[in-house]
Parts: structure tokens; C-alpha cells; sequence
């Protein structure tokens, strides 16, 4: 079995209340069209074999009458089961794969292409529901029904009831020599379409490259070419991969055909009733239902394998448990000691080496930051400076060497607790939707609003913020309004005055600004740094701070 | 609605072939119902005559019941094959239609406030569209048909019986989907709305996890996630169960038709002399008509989302080009499109910005190209250098300035400006590699012959030779049908760069602009490739950027691009 399956299957698994009850209530709704077509019959039998007065019926006709809200609730009722398996798979799979991206880190996310973890994500997984929601339940119950119909053909009708199984006993063998055939081909059919695409996505995306190169109208009649090439291909395989299902359609009408005539001839003969014939004719079809599924079964289900796929190369190729372990062991890392409280931190690096896979970054660099001290870290950008600050911030691990703080590794710290004593301005901050003042907040959660003003006056933000209609409250971020990246650099400043750090940590914070916004953002910080251990990176200058360091060839040394 | 129709338009020129699946598909929805039909008629019929101890002839009923059997599977058949090569055609006239109208809005068009995931959405469009046709226009015609069919045929036996059908399949098929489709209008939407804002926050999760984590407000993004997720899933489950109730008042609706019509037949049948088969038929015809309209309520509930589809690409392609053509268009391919003759650049005072709200990126440029020369452009990250490849290829309109260009045909030298040239024949003066090229999911050698479809193998090899490409495409177990680009074999940033720089010399231009072609080569590779190039693009203009040094040592002129608020030294 390959991976793909496994891992619905094991997702299966963990619906399997919900799957069961779907099934039941598809079970009972079939129960109660037998009913009703029973009923059905009792009518027409007695009004042309035994000239029934309407109203000596009118009881069947209350029964019928009673059974069609019982059906429709039980069909919705089956609908809404269905639904939950895979509403239950589907936030399952989606807190895993957002607990995975937590878990890889945000270093090791970089590399990701976003849009497209977004959409195996999003869209992704909402394509699993139809996997569970119809396919899995329709193929129990596409066992079950007939089982259910012969059930009631047999007590009535051997013979109908015999050519029913004798059908059936074709339709496994056939199923078996042309269906697994038939399924390579619907599999060859999808795959068929989704490369079609792809390369017609490809086309779009390379549309730049195409107009460079004049060849605009060759790729066009090159789509055309190759959809129509694909048409013809797929369909001399189709016209075959057909025949299965052919075969079997042919089957289930001339099995009906066949239940038809020999119970007429029986009926002449007067060795047979009206009512069980005509009774076995109207239910006889749902004993096919298997039949009528094909088609969207394949489809519905290719759609979930697709999906599949793609969520497991997102969450690395493992199965939901294995997923589940990875996550608490980065967890589990030793928290023993909290961090000190109060004034600047003392930071001592020992011969700190780093690599990312073969690139060695830093190779032994030693430096200490006196508590209180401010210095700058400076070197060409690639150099190394934000993989210094991201192992302060722990977000990698030193390959060898120690980071100390306070005298402690900081291997021996709860990340978490640490990274309260941080305040960390990033190079481009984030903008998260919301408002101004929610973005604030994310400095600490349980700022009150007159703190969060306060820090929005210390990082000089009034001056864009009176021209903003609704000030504080002017929503920004991905649908909101655009603010410039100096404006964002002092959310991000506002945010850090909501902190009490003992170490700040600054990148480039004036590279992306204008010579003003820069002497106020600098300014800002000044106000923020007093007392407190700051490292500033930057490719350019010292910028104001007592000593520099400098980065070089994976080694640092102080500049003078 | 209106782009609904916009779109139906599109597949007129392929009506035989979809009225050929409709037929094929109503012919079997009759045969199917038929069979049923005959099959009861024709067991009742026997039931009486046994009863009344006659012999009736079955063979010719019997035959019948046989031929609609095989008439089902066979229509069936047919209509499957028909219809999917249907599917293909209207897909492939789509995809073409697409492409043609996108063609002359990239880059710039496409380029601003949109993302990236744009044409992908756009291919999603364009594939929803042609379910559209199969799953939506196909099926409503084949009801609307056959519906027309049964009427009159009911109509035949009692009137009554036809119009209280006709009500059942009208309400079942029209009047209540259409009110449940109503009612799924706001759910539908703030789906879409609580979808969009959970693909935001997975943005803000992947691109600001960092902050977040230092921030210590990871647990806080984690939960606005869930939230998104939940309001979405809410919505999701009210319009899932909106459709349990499409599906299910169906089946009760024909269930109640059923009934009635026993009902009013058996009437019939007691005062009218009705015979008795005909009741078992028409009790069946009553009940299995409703199959043909069991698609519709999934046709409605999707219109909204075609019509969103249909929105989204015409949205995409009713985009003005940021380029004008101010020159009629040459009919291209003629030979007189590509450009032989060498040509002088002449650039004076050239200002772009991406649009007035933003910051000049080219602040007056001004540099001369005479023909032949080799240029070096330098600048640090964001002063513009790839603006400037941008606005030569004439994918962005320069706003002051002007960039002439000299042509050294046969005779006197003539000048022109490059605004003033067709945008197709500004770029035919040049061949480009970009900062970041664009790698077709292909082959080397498709990748390359982009450039020239004429070019033979060995030409495809010189011009890996000169990138210094060869060695490591003829290592490559397959060569040059190695397939690259985004899923295939994994190639460097550098090695693509130099793909495309083969690319790029195995076309024919007056001019070359290469973009950190020496990108992940050791100085002595790349001196050996650049003057390889050197050699083999004798009498041309190179023009290379780069903010390597080592790149721009043969060149007789370097020049240098500023970041805003730096002065050059």
C-alpha cells in the first residue's frame, strides 16, 4: 500500500464514530426507501388485481405519506454525519501542519516558498473533505445495500433473487479484470490532466520570459497543440478504459431486462404474484448502486489522494503520529533555569561556530557584552550578523561553542521565558492584520491602552499617526492600509517599549529609512537602551554605540 | 451573470460537439426511465393475462425491454466518450483564449497589488469554467429536454397527472434549490471571507514567525488560526447541510409525486377504465423522471462560484497594458521583425517610478551604448539595475527621458525612439538574461530552444560551452533532455543563471543584457566564460550587470547605479 493511502486511512481512523453513524443513517435511509417502495406497490397491486376503493388505502397512502419526512431527515441527517468525519480530519490535519511549521522554526521556514505551504494549508485540506465526507462512507454503503436489497428479493423471488447474485458474481470478476485496468487508466487520466496544467501554469509563469523571447505566439499554438494532442491520446485510451464500465452497465440493465421477462413469463403462467415481481423490478436498481458511484467515486477520491499528497510533503513525509512525537520533542528541551531579572545582561559568546547544511557561517567567534554595554556588529550584509541575533534569540543552536547569559548557557533556558527579556527590532518587522494598536499589543499581550499609547508617543509615531483618520485604530497589514517601512519600523519600536528587556537587539535599523526617520528612530532607541545591553547590526558605520564589532570570514574582532 | 454569458460565448464554436453530448446523454436518461417503464408495463401486462388465462405476445414488449436495456449502456457509453472529449476541446479553446488576452499585460500589468498567487488562481478559473460546461450546461439542458419529454407524454394519459409532475420536477428541480441557494448566499460568503482571513494568518504565521516566537506571542497567533478555522468551518457546515436539504427534499419530493400520481391514477383506473399496466408504467415513469433533474440543485449552489470564476479571469484580462502600442503591429514572424543591424544606445535623462505615489527608482539616468561596446552596470541591491532591463524590453513605460536608438542598416544610419518602435520590435534589439529567469518545467534543450526554435543540437551545445554549462549538462545521465525547472532536477541559482545565458546568446539580437551571469562560479570559471562570451558576441553590445567587480573587468565602461540619498564618490 503506498503512503498516500496509508496515511488517509490512519486519518480514517480517527472518525471512525462519526463514519460509522454516516453509514448507519445512509443504511437506514435505504431501509426506508425499501419501505416505501413496498408501500408503493401495496397500492398499485390492489387497485388492478383486487379493485381497490381508494379509500380502503388510504392507509398506505398515510404510510407513504409518513415515510418521506422520516427519509428526508434521515438523507440530511446522514449528509451532516458525513460532513463531521471530515470536519474532524480536516482541523486534525490542519493543527498538525501548522504545529509542524512552529515546530521547524523560523530559520528553517525561510526557505519555504509561502504561497504554496499556504495553499496545501488551506485548500489542501479543505480537498480532503470530500474524501470523507461521501467517498469513504458511499463505499461501505455501496457493499452494504445490496446485501440489504437481496435480502428482500430472496424471501420473495429465488430466481429474480438468483440472477441478482449471478450478476453480482460477474461484477466482482469483471470489476477485477477491467476495473483494476480501468482504475490504472482513470489514474493515467488524472495524472493526464494535472501535468496539462502544471505546464499550463508553467506557460503563465513564464509569460515575462516568453514575451522577452518573442515566442508569444508559438506557446500560444503550443497550448493548443498540446491540449489537443493530450485530447487525442487520452481519449483512444479512454475509449477503451470505457469499455469497463461498459460492460458493467450493460450488465445491470439487462440483469434488470432479464428479472423483467422472466418474471413476466412466470406471471402468464400464473406461478408468480403481481406484487413481488413489480416489487423486485422498482428496488432492483439500487442493488446497482455501486454503478451509478463509479464515476464520481474515482473522482472524489483522486481529488483526496492529490491532497493527500501534498500534506504529507508538507509535514515531511510522516505519518499524523510520528508528526505529533516531532512536535513535543522540540518541546522537550531542558528548562531548567529562568532568566535573571532586572538591568542589562552580561552576554558572552565561546568560540560559537554555526552552519547552515554545508554553508559554515561563523566559525569559533568569541566576544563578551558587559551588562549595560552597546555595541555595534558590523560587516557586509551575508556576512552573519542576523545568525549572531538569532542564536541569542535561540532560534538556532551554536554547532559548537557556548552562548552564555549571566553566566549561564543558554542552552539551559526556557526559550520562552528568555525571549521575555528580549526586545528584538527585526531588519523588515511584520505587519500582522489588525489594528495599529493590536500590532502594539503583540509587544505584550495584556498591554493596557494607555501603555500602549504611551509607547506609541515614545516611539515617535504621533506624527504619522494624526494624519491616519483613525489613528490607533486605522486597521493595516495584508487587506488594510499600506503604511510606509519607516512607519512600520516604529510599530515595531512601539512594541519594544512595551517590554522590560535586558537585552536589545536592533538589525539595520536605520537601512531601509530616510536620513529623518532614521535620527528619530535612533533617538527612540536611545530612549530605550539606557541601562539595558544592546547589539545593533548594521553594514554601516557604528552608528552611535560605545564599541564595534566586526565580522568577518566567520571570525569577529573589535575595531578600536 | 453577464460574465457568465461572457464566457458561454466562448464555446460556440464548439456547439456541434456539445450538442451532440446532449443529445447522446438525454437519449440515455430516456432509455433509462423507458426500461423501467416497459419493463412494469410489460410485467402487469403479463400478470393480467395470466390472471385472465389469455396468452399474450411478449416477444415484441419483451424485445423492447432488451433494446433499451442495451440502449442505456450503449448511450451511456457514447455520451461518457463524447463528453469528455468535449471537456478537452473547450478546455484547450479556454486555456488559448486565456493566453492570448494575459500575453501583452505581463509583467507590468500583473505585477502590481496583486499576488502571486494570481495565475495559479487563474488556472483554477479556467479549469472551474470548464467543469461549468460539463457539469452545469450540460446537465441543465439534458433536465430542461427531457422534462420536455415526459410532459407530454403524461400529458397523453391524464392531464392532471402532467401537471402535478411538472410541479414536483419544477419545485424539486428549480423552486426550492433556488430558495436554498439563497439562503447559502451569506454562509457562501463569509466562507470566503473566513477562508481568505485564514490564509492571511498562515501568511503572518510563516513570514512573522520569527517576531512571534520573540515576541512570545506565538500561542496568540496559533489561536487566531484556530478561530479563522472554526468561523470558517461553521460556515462550511451550514452550507453542507444546505445541501443535505437539496439532495434529500428531492427524494421526498419524488416519493410525494409518486404517491400522488397512484393517487390520481387509480382514480382513473376505478372510473375511467384506466388499465391497470398503464398505472404500474406511468406510477414508474413519475418516479425515475426525477433523476434528471437530481444535478440541478448542485448546478445552482456552483453558479455562484463560476460566476466568481468568470469575474476573476475577466478582471485579470480587462487590464490596460502599461505599455501603449503606439505603432500598429507588425504582422510578426515576417522576416523583417527580427533585428541584424547592429545599433547605438543613446540614453539621456531617463526617470521611471512604478507608478506617482511611489519614489523614483531611475533618477535620471544617462549613459551611451555605441555599438559593439561592452558595458558594465554596478549598483547595490534595489538602486534599480533591474528596472532599467525592464524598461529597455519595453515592459514598462519610462516617463522622462529619452532612450534612442541608431540603427547602422544598409545606408545611412537612422534613429528612432525606442517608444516609438512596436513594443515586439524594441524587443527584438535584445536578449536578456534577468536577475531571476524563469525555468520552464521542460528540458534543457526546450528550455533553450525558447530562444531559437531553428537551432540545431550542436549550436544548443556551443552556447552551453560559452555559459559554462556543458560540462555539468553532459554529466547529467539524460543530457539534454534533463527536465529542470521548478519539480524537476534541482539546479543551483547559478546554474540557471547560466542556463539562461545560453539561452540568451542562441538568440540573434544587436544587444545583450546579462544579469549576474558569474552567479556561484570561481573567478577563474567566470573569467573564462565572460570571454567566451566576449568572443563569441564580437560586433555586439554586451551590457552586464553586476555588483561583482570581477564581472566588469573587460568591459571599456562601468556604470554606476545609486541608491536614493548616495552620491557617487
Amino acid at each position: 500500500m503506498t503512503g498516500t493511502s496509508l496515511w488517509l486511512r490512519q486519518n480514517g481512523r480517527r472518525v471512525r464514530r462519526p463514519l460509522a453513524l454516516t453509514i448507519a443513517l445512509g443504511e437506514l435511509s435505504g431501509v426506508l426507501l425499501v419501505l416505501q417502495t413496498a408501500l408503493l406497490v401495496r397500492i398499485i397491486d390492489a387497485v388492478i388485481f383486487r379493485h381497490a376503493a381508494i379509500a380502503s388505502l388510504s392507509v398506505f397512502f398515510l404510510g407513504l405519506l409518513a415515510a418521506v419526512p422520516a427519509r428526508f431527515v434521515v438523507m440530511w441527517a446522514s449528509r451532516r454525519a458525513g460532513y463531521e468525519c471530515a470536519s474532524r480530519v480536516k482541523r486534525l490535519v490542519r493543527g498538525e501542519a501548522v504545529g509542524h511549521l512552529r515546530a521547524r522554526g523560523p530559520i528553517a521556514l525561510a526557505g519555504m516558498k509561502t504561497g504554496e505551504v499556504v495553499t496545501v494549508a488551506v485548500d489542501g485540506v479543505e480537498a480532503l473533505e470530500g474524501y470523507y465526507a461521501r467517498y469513504l462512507p458511499q463505499r461501505a454503503l455501496s457493499t452494504l445495500l445490496p446485501f440489504t436489497v437481496l435480502a428482500c428479493v430472496f424471501p420473495l423471488d429465488w430466481i429474480s433473487g438468483l440472477t441478482l447474485v449471478l450478476t453480482a458474481v460477474f461484477l466482482p470478476v469483471s470489476m477485477i479484470v477491467i476495473g483494476e485496468e480501468s482504475h490504472a487508466r482513470n489514474q493515467r487520466l488524472w495524472a493526464t490532466l494535472a501535468r496539462m496544467s502544471g505546464r499550463f501554469l508553467d506557460i503563465l509563469q513564464g509569460l515575462t520570459t516568453i514575451r522577452m523571447f518573442g515566442a508569444a505566439r508559438r506557446e500560444a499554438a503550443e497550448i493548443e497543440r498540446a491540449t489537443d494532442e493530450y485530447r487525442t491520446a487520452t481519449m483512444s485510451v479512454l475509449r477503451i478504459a470505457f469499455l469497463s464500465s461498459f460492460m458493467l452497465e450493460l450488465l445491470s440493465a439487462l440483469s434488470i431486462a432479464i428479472v423483467a421477462i422472466l418474471s413476466g413469463l412466470r406471471l402468464m403462467a400464473g406461478t408468480m404474484q403481481f406484487a413481488p415481481a413489480y416489487f423486485i423490478l422498482l428496488i432492483a436498481p439500487e442493488y446497482f448502486l455501486v454503478l451509478r458511484t463509479l464515476g464520481t467515486f474515482y473522482h472524489t477520491r483522486m481529488e483526496g489522494m492529490s491532497a493527500a499528497e501534498r500534506i504529507i510533503a508538507l509535514l515531511g513525509a510522516r505519518e499524523p503520529a510520528a508528526a505529533a512525537t516531532a512536535a513535543s520533542a522540540a518541546e522537550r528541551r531542558p528548562r531548567l533555569l529562568p532568566p535573571s531579572e532586572g538591568g542589562g545582561s552580561l552576554v558572552v559568546f565561546e568560540e560559537v561556530s554555526f552552519s547552515y547544511g554545508p554553508r559554515t557561517v561563523l566559525e569559533g567567534i568569541s566576544f563578551v557584552l558587559p551588562a549595560g554595554s552597546q555595541v555595534a556588529l558590523t560587516g557586509p550584509s551575508g556576512i552573519g550578523k542576523s545568525t549572531v541575533l538569532a542564536l541569542l534569540l535561540q532560534f538556532i543552536e551554536p554547532g559548537s561553542g557556548r552562548v552564555l547569559v549571566d553566566g549561564l548557557p543558554l542552552q539551559l533556558r526556557d526559550p520562552k521565558e528568555w525571549r521575555k527579556r528580549i526586545a528584538w527590532l527585526p531588519q523588515r518587522p511584520t505587519l500582522f492584520h489588525g489594528t495599529i494598536r493590536d500590532n502594539i499589543r503583540l509587544g505584550r499581550l495584556d498591554a493596557s491602552d494607555p501603555e500602549i499609547e504611551n509607547a506609541a508617543r515614545l516611539a515617535c509615531m504621533e506624527e504619522f499617526l494624526c494624519r491616519l483618520a483613525a489613528g490607533l485604530d486605522t486597521i493595516v497589514g495584508e487587506a488594510g492600509q499600506g503604511l510606509s517601512v519607516g512607519q512600520v519600523q516604529r510599530v515595531a519600536l512601539a512594541r519594544m517599549f512595551l517590554r522590560d528587556p535586558g537585552l536589545i537587539l536592533l538589525d539595520e535599523p536605520a537601512a531601509h529609512l530616510d536620513p529623518h526617520s532614521a535620527e528619530q528612530v535612533m533617538s527612540s532607541i536611545g530612549l530605550l537602551a539606557r541601562g539595558r545591553t544592546v547589539l545593533m547590526a548594521t553594514h554601516r558605520g557604528s552608528a552611535g554605540m560605545e564599541r564595534t564589532l566586526v565580522l568577518a570570514g566567520g571570525r569577529v574582532r573589535e575595531e578600536p | 451573470m453577464k460574465d457568465l454569458l461572457r464566457v458561454a460565448r466562448l464555446a460556440l464554436p464548439l456547439w456541434r460537439w456539445v450538442l451532440l453530448g446532449v443529445f447522446l446523454s438525454l437519449a440515455t436518461t430516456l432509455a433509462h426511465i423507458g426500461l423501467l417503464a416497459l419493463s412494469s408495463w410489460f410485467i402487469a401486462s403479463m400478470a393480467i393475462a395470466g390472471i385472465a388465462g389469455a396468452v399474450m405476445n411478449y416477444s415484441t414488449p419483451s424485445a423492447g425491454v432488451r433494446a433499451l436495456a442495451i440502449a442505456r449502456a450503449g448511450g451511456r457509453y457514447a455520451e461518457r466518450l463524447v463528453n469528455h472529449d468535449t471537456t478537452f476541446r473547450i478546455l484547450a479553446a479556454l486555456r488559448v483564449w486565456f493566453f492570448r488576452r494575459i500575453e501583452p499585460l505581463a509583467p507590468a500589468a500583473l505585477q502590481l497589488r496583486r499576488g502571486g498567487d494570481l495565475l495559479s488562481r487563474a488556472r483554477a478559473d479556467i479549469d472551474t469554467l470548464d467543469d461549468f460546461y460539463v457539469r452545469g450546461v450540460i446537465p441543465s439542458l439534458v433536465a430542461l429536454l427531457s422534462v420536455g419529454c415526459i410532459f407530454p407524454f403524461l400529458f397523453h394519459f391524464d392531464a392532471r397527472l402532467a401537471v402535478v409532475s411538472l410541479a414536483g420536477l419544477v419545485s424539486a428541480g428549480a423552486i426550492l434549490p433556488l430558495g436554498i441557494s439563497r439562503r447559502a448566499g451569506r454562509p457562501g460568503r463569509e466562507r470566503v471571507e473566513w477562508a481568505a482571513d485564514l490564509r492571511a494568518c498562515i501568511v503572518e504565521q510563516i513570514q512573522g514567525m520569527a517576531e512571534l516566537e520573540a515576541l512570545g506571542a506565538g500561542e496568540f497567533q496559533a489561536a487566531r488560526i484556530t478561530e479563522a478555522e472554526r468561523e470558517m468551518d461553521r460556515r462550511q457546515r451550514r452550507l453542507n447541510s444546505l445541501d443535505g436539504i437539496a439532495e434529500a427534499q428531492i427524494t421526498a419530493v419524488s416519493t410525494l409525486a409518486a404517491g400522488a400520481a397512484a393517487l390520481i391514477l387509480a382514480q382513473r383506473v376505478g372510473e375511467a377504465g384506466l388499465p391497470g399496466p398503464d398505472l404500474a408504467m406511468l406510477t414508474v415513469v413519475v418516479l425515475a423522471s426525477f433523476e434528471t433533474v437530481r444535478p440541478l440543485p448542485g448546478v445552482l449552489q456552483r453558479l455562484g462560484e463560476m460566476a466568481a470564476a468568470a469575474r476573476r479571469l475577466f478582471e485579470i484580462i480587462d487590464e490596460k497594458p502599461k505599455v501603449a502600442e503606439t505603432v500598429a503591429a507588425r504582422p510578426v514572424g515576417s522576416p523583417d521583425h527580427g533585428v541584424s543591424a547592429p545599433v547605438d544606445l543613446i540614453i539621456r535623462d531617463l526617470r521611471f517610478r512604478y507608478s506617482p505615489d511611489f519614489p523614483w527608482v531611475l533618477r535620471g539616468l544617462s549613459l551611451e551604448a555605441p555599438a559593439g561596446i561592452r558595458l558594465g552596470v554596478a549598483g547595490p541591491t534595489g538602486a534599480g539595475k533591474s528596472t532599467f532591463v525592464w524598461v529597455l524590453l519595453r515592459f514598462w513605460e519610462y516617463e522622462d527621458g529619452s532612450i534612442r536608438v541608431v540603427f547602422h542598416d544598409a545606408g545611412s544610419p537612422r534613429e528612432e525612439e525606442l517608444r516609438s518602435l512596436g513594443s515586439e520590435e524594441a524587443r527584438a534589439l535584445f536578449s536578456v538574461v534577468p536577475q531571476s529567469p524563469y525555468l520552464f518545467h521542460a528540458s534543457i534543450r526546450e528550455n533553450l530552444l525558447l530562444a531559437n526554435p531553428a537551432a540545431r543540437d550542436e549550436e544548443l551545445w556551443s552556447a552551453l560551452d560559452s555559459a559554462a554549462l556543458s560540462g555539468m549538462v553532459s554529466s547529467l545521465p539524460a543530457g539534454l533532455d534533463t527536465i529542470v525547472g521548478e519539480t524537476g532536477r534541482e539546479i543551483s541559482g547559478g546554474e540557471a543563471q547560466r542556463l539562461a545565458v545560453a539561452r540568451a546568446l542562441l538568440r540573434d539580437a544587436p544587444a545583450y543584457v546579462f544579469d549576474e551571469p558569474t552567479e556561484g562560479l570561481d573567478d577563474r570559471t567566470a573569467e573564462t566564460m565572460l570571454a567566451s562570451i566576449d568572443r563569441r558576441l564580437s560586433g555586439r553590445t554586451l551590457i552586464i550587470i553586476s555588483h561583482r567587480p570581477r564581472d566588469h573587468r573587460g568591459v571599456s565602461r562601468t556604470h554606476r547605479l545609486e541608491l536614493p540619498g548616495e552620491r557617487s564618490p
